[in-house]
């Protein structure tokens, strides 16, 4: 016998087998990326906006701070300085090209011979680099003079560049108080252009040498004994005409 | 079949693409260009520190210079409006008379008037004097042994020594003396 459950129209129903359907979720590559990208950006967007704010206030601190350098700059100072700077460039220019007339002398000193007087001389400074001499010369002979112009040569001070010319000769007359001749010479006179370096004749300030003293208000001219002493030493200086070249 | 999310994951990309283009890269490019302006700043304020630094060691070295010395500068190279016409023809006539030489004559000449071309900054003002004197020949190196140590610039230009009677020499000279001339701009634009 069968059961009346057996009987049934309805279809008999096995048992339920569940089917195990995979729960596994599908993420997609797409998926990440997108909230990446999202997040990211968001981020970024923010690090960006933070960033700006903290470089604008950075730029802000440098501006001041320069503006401070600039004002703290003081242009007075400065037009200060550079006029003491200047001047002392002028100073040094004219102390380092200062030279020493009395050792032009002194050289022109020892390179005269004895039987040379120098009748008259001029001298002309061109710019800073040499000294131009131009001198009227007397002397006794020929061979005088070609000593003479050796012994120029030979000078350490004297530039070699000597123009001897104008060689004349004349016959001068001894004459005495009576106008009679007690003898006769002969003359030779030249004339000599001579150059001197300014390099040759430094002027060095000589710790002994006494500097000039603060001019007192009062002028005078010396008076006629002290020409009359002189005249005197300077016919004493004549008289060793040799040392003197004029 | 479309899921979902596709949608608002593709609006995602796109909102931040929009946000990329529209605010990251020009906020990059304006944070870039910040940058280089700080660092044209930064430059700009260690120049001006350096000649700010250089400019205060110049002013201490200035001040270091006893006032001694200062004047004396101020002496030897004075300002252009101080040479006196007169002065310096007093001090060559007291020279004179130290030297022992009889002073005929000094006289202002007149300045220099070079031309702009020959004119350096280290050129001063040159003022020119004429100057004669009568003496010996030892007189007159003494004369000039004196010129030599003033304290102030006393040059020979010219001098023409001739003898005179009673064996003295007739001495004529032209002397330059010195005074600063300023040849800075008044508005020197400083940077």
């Amino acid at each position: 016998m069968t059961s009346s459950s057996n009987n049934s129209f309805i279809p008999k129903r096995g048992p339920v087998k569940r089917k195990q359907t995979s729960t596994t979720r599908q993420v997609y590559i797409f998926t990440y990326i997108s909230y990446i990208l999202m997040f990211a950006t968001l981020l970024s967007t923010g690090g960006v906006y933070l960033y700006g704010q903290y470089i604008d206030n950075q730029l802000d601190e440098e501006i001041t701070a320069l503006n401070n350098e600039i004002s703290s700059f003081s242009g007075e100072d400065l037009a200060r300085v550079t006029e003491f700077d200047l001047r002392l460039q002028q100073a040094s220019s004219r102390l380092e090209n200062s030279v020493s007339i009395t050792s032009v002398f002194e050289a022109l000193q020892a390179a005269t011979i004895g039987t040379v007087q120098i009748m008259n001389l001029k001298m002309t400074r061109e710019a800073d680099e040499k000294f131009i001499l131009t001198a009227q010369i007397e002397t006794d002979s020929f061979d005088s003079t070609i000593f003479q112009r050796g012994e120029f040569r030979r000078s350490n001070i004297i530039s070699e560049e000597i123009v001897i010319s104008g060689v004349n000769t004349d016959v001068v007359a001894n004459t005495n108080q009576e106008g009679s001749v007690l003898s006769t010479g002969t003359v030779v006179s030249f004339s000599a252009l001579l150059e001197v370096p300014l390099s040759n004749v430094p002027y060095v300030p000589s710790a002994s040498a006494p500097a000039v003293s603060a001019a007192p208000i009062t002028i005078s001219q010396p008076d006629t004994e002290n020409a009359a002493e002189d005249t005197s030493s300077s016919e004493v200086t004549e008289d060793v005409v040799n040392n003197d070249p004029v | 079949m479309i899921p979902k999310g596709l949608f608002a994951q593709i609006g995602m990309v796109i909102l931040s693409v929009a946000i990329i283009i529209t605010y990251v890269e020009p906020a990059f490019r304006d944070i870039g260009e910040v940058q280089d302006n700080i660092a044209v700043y930064q430059t700009e304020k260690e120049k001006v520190s350096l000649v700010n630094d250089q400019l205060n060691s110049l002013l201490q070295i200035q001040k270091d210079v006893s006032l001694v010395d200062q004047n004396r500068l101020l002496t030897y190279m004075p300002d252009e409006d101080t040479i006196d016409p007169i002065a310096i023809p007093r001090d060559l006539a007291l020279i004179s008379v130290q030297a022992g030489v009889i002073y005929k004559n000094a006289a202002f000449v007149g300045s220099s008037d070079k031309s702009s071309a020959d004119v350096t900054e280290e050129d001063p003002q040159a003022y020119t004097f004429s100057y004669s004197v009568e003496g010996t020949y030892t007189q007159v190196k003494n004369l000039f042994s004196l010129l030599e140590q003033n304290h102030y610039p006393l040059e020979v230009r010219d001098l023409s020594i001739s003898r005179i009677e009673g064996g003295f020499l007739s001495v004529e000279m032209t002397i330059d003396t010195y005074a600063y001339r300023n040849s800075l701009p008044t508005n020197t634009l400083v940077f």
